[in-house]
């Protein structure tokens, strides 16, 4: 296990910047998900730490050893490749084994060490099939066992559940939680999808536009965002512009464009004057006709539609012409289509984001 | 449902038609008369017999041109693969323009009639062509080298016209691996040379396959640059079938040496196939 750390990390391609001044130190056995959107630099990223690509300015450290113009194979990585890239032209056991042979390990140690590595990933039984008489959910556990079986210092994985159905990634999202932990092994992994690198990652890079918007744990990350565009990459968000007024009491006071006075949480990085976000996430807001007059925002809004999904009901609404959203756990009891409602929403439940659009 | 199922047929009736009249047809009449005896006199005589094979068969004469159309066949498919398969690696690393262009180049041989083409061997091997006389005059022999009329430079010509079809076929082959395999093969600690062998390799097998069996099966039967390179001392099959059929007018003893070719042709890629399929990487073939 090992650390892994960037430190200034740039990638040109040509005038485009694929990667810019990326830092990032991760600690030996965490997992840190790189998310972001296609085109963000995030594979970019995976692949210079796995060595296929060399950065065009900073540093790389894997177990603090340098590794700037080391070859993929002298930096003891397991990879675990978004389509596989199985060796279609070796039975699972000689995949498994592959590693172990450039390593010269002893025939003993290969038989020991690939049954191990069988058993770990629930796939005993099938060591004589070749990769295209398996199914996608054991040719990813046969990838992920190719990685597993080197002990690499660090283990990377790029888009690894995204040609999963629905049902077996959920599977697979476990079972890699399960066997990190257990293995303690330093992971990257890279993905577009927001659910995954809530669930898999201890820590999430949120990438946009080759640079990170924003590092840490996927609650933080999905409670406190920092910018636009984290809060509307992960999860859903409500985003009221408007403008700050100024301190009081124990938070500050937004006059929200759409008319009402909103109170935020005390942030020192703005003053009176100041246009802002005011985010909240759907599921905060308490929607109903009259309103419970609890809570210290509320605003009024028409229903628009109101769908439901099982577990939650999701109801879209406008303030004149700003879109929102409410999420709630309610079935019933929920104004109708057409209907005015109240929502209302507690000022801790609530973030004051810097707009960075022009309204 | 009727013209549906009629519809794949009478869509392969015109090339059907075609290829019985032009090839099933004559090949059959050439077998029956491979099956009848000669008479300097009367020519085909009918009947049946099996004359022409046992003395083809009982001639160490020709077993030697048999061995040695075999032989250069090998030698040639052998020579384009080692010539042949860095040619397809560079070119499968290329693409674009670069790719296009080193394509053309690759087929310009072909381009030009295999007559010409053996024609300007001639003048290159000749006892007073480009390679003696630059010997010569660099002093490194005094006379000059047979290069002309030999199986060297048989397999030389041979190599010239079907090298092309080797490197499209293996560069066809490296282009369907896929590229994170061989990084793949990289994360596990391969090295350049190992990647290659262990993966590269037995994956672009396919190719050295097609390739193979391509220049070997047009090897054998090639005919123009054999004659041409080769001269009336170095005789190979088809020269042999050739001479019968049209200079001696033996007929019946001129077809039995193209089926004994084709026979041997027949089962040499027979048993080629079934090595590869049988072997430790069938699968790449599936």
């Amino acid at each position: 296990m090992a650390t892994v750390e960037l430190e200034g990390v740039s990638k040109f391609y040509g005038a485009h910047r694929a990667v810019h001044e990326f830092s990032l130190s991760i600690a030996s056995g965490e997992s840190v998900a790189l998310l972001g959107p296609s085109g963000c630099g995030k594979t970019t990223t995976l692949n210079m730490i796995g060595g296929f690509l060399e950065p065009d300015a900073g540093h790389i450290r894997i177990a603090g050893r340098a590794v700037g113009g080391v070859p993929p194979y002298r930096r003891n990585i397991g990879m675990v490749f978004q389509h596989y890239a199985l060796f279609p032209h070796l039975t699972v056991a000689d995949n498994l084994a592959f590693g172990l042979r450039m390593r010269r390990a002893s025939k003993a140690e290969i038989v020991r060490r690939v049954g191990g590595v069988l058993e770990l990933v629930h796939l005993g039984g099938l060591e004589r099939r070749y990769p295209r008489e398996l199914s996608g959910g054991q040719q990813q556990r046969v990838a992920l066992a190719r990685a597993l079986v080197v002990e690499p210092a660090v283990l990377l994985l790029d888009e690894p559940l995204s040609n999963l159905d629905a049902k077996l990634r959920q599977e697979m999202r476990q079972e890699i939680v399960e066997l990190q932990q257990r293995l303690g092994i330093t992971t990257i992994f890279v993905t577009h999808d927001q659910e995954e690198a809530l669930a898999i990652a201890g820590r999430i890079a949120v990438m946009d536009a080759g640079r990170i918007e924003q590092v840490g744990a996927p609650e933080a990350i999905y409670g406190s965002p920092r910018t636009e565009f984290v809060a509307r990459f992960i999860g859903e968000a409500n985003l009221l512009p408007g403008e700050v007024l100024g301190p009081v009491r124990d938070g500050l006071a937004v006059r929200a464009d759409l008319g009402a006075r909103v109170l935020a949480p005390a942030d020192a990085g703005f003053k009176a004057g100041d246009r802002v976000l005011v985010m909240v996430r759907p599921e905060k807001i308490y929607l109903g006709v009259a309103g419970s007059g609890t809570a210290e925002n509320r605003i009024e809004a028409t229903v628009r539609s109101v769908s439901f999904l099982g577990a939650v009901t999701r109801c879209l609404l406008t303030a004149g012409a700003q879109p929102l959203i409410v999420t709630t756990g309610e079935a019933s009891g929920l104004p109708a289509a057409g209907q005015r409602a109240a929502l209302e929403w507690n000022s801790r439940d609530c973030r004051l984001l810097a707009e960075t659009r022009a309204c | 449902m009727l013209m549906r199922s009629a519809a794949p047929w009478l869509l392969l009736a015109v090339p059907l038609a075609i290829f019985a009249a032009l090839f099933v047809l004559p090949l059959g009449n050439m077998l029956l008369l491979s099956l009848q005896s000669f008479d300097r006199t009367t020519g085909a005589t009918g009947g049946f017999t099996l004359n022409n094979y046992t003395k083809f068969l009982g001639d160490s004469f020709y077993l030697g041109i048999l061995w040695r159309t075999l032989k250069l066949a090998a030698l040639t498919t052998c020579v384009t693969l080692i010539l042949g398969y860095p040619v397809a690696f560079h070119l499968n690393l290329s693409s674009g323009r670069r790719r296009a262009h080193l394509t053309l180049l690759i087929l310009a041989p072909l381009l030009i009639s295999v007559v010409v083409r053996s024609f300007g061997w001639l003048v290159i091997l000749g006892p007073n062509g480009l390679v003696n006389s630059a010997l010569r005059g660099a002093g490194v022999i005094s006379e000059p080298l047979r290069l002309l009329y030999t199986e060297s430079a048989i397999v030389l010509g041979l190599t010239h016209v079907f090298l092309s079809f080797m490197v499209l076929s293996i560069a066809t082959a490296l282009g369907r691996i896929d590229p994170a395999v061989v990084r793949a093969a990289q994360s596990l600690g391969a090295n350049p040379v190992q990647t290659f062998l262990r993966v590269i390799l037995p994956l672009s097998l396919p190719g050295i396959a097609a390739g193979s069996l391509i220049v070997f099966t047009l090897s054998m039967s090639a005919f123009i640059t054999p004659v041409l390179l080769g001269g009336p001392r170095v005789k190979v099959m088809s020269y042999l079938a050739y001479q019968q059929t049209l200079l001696l007018s033996d007929w019946p003893y001129g077809s039995a040496i193209a089926f004994v070719l084709l026979a041997l042709t027949a089962v040499s890629v027979l048993l080629y196939l079934r090595a590869l399929e049988t072997g430790r990487f069938r699968m790449v073939f599936r």
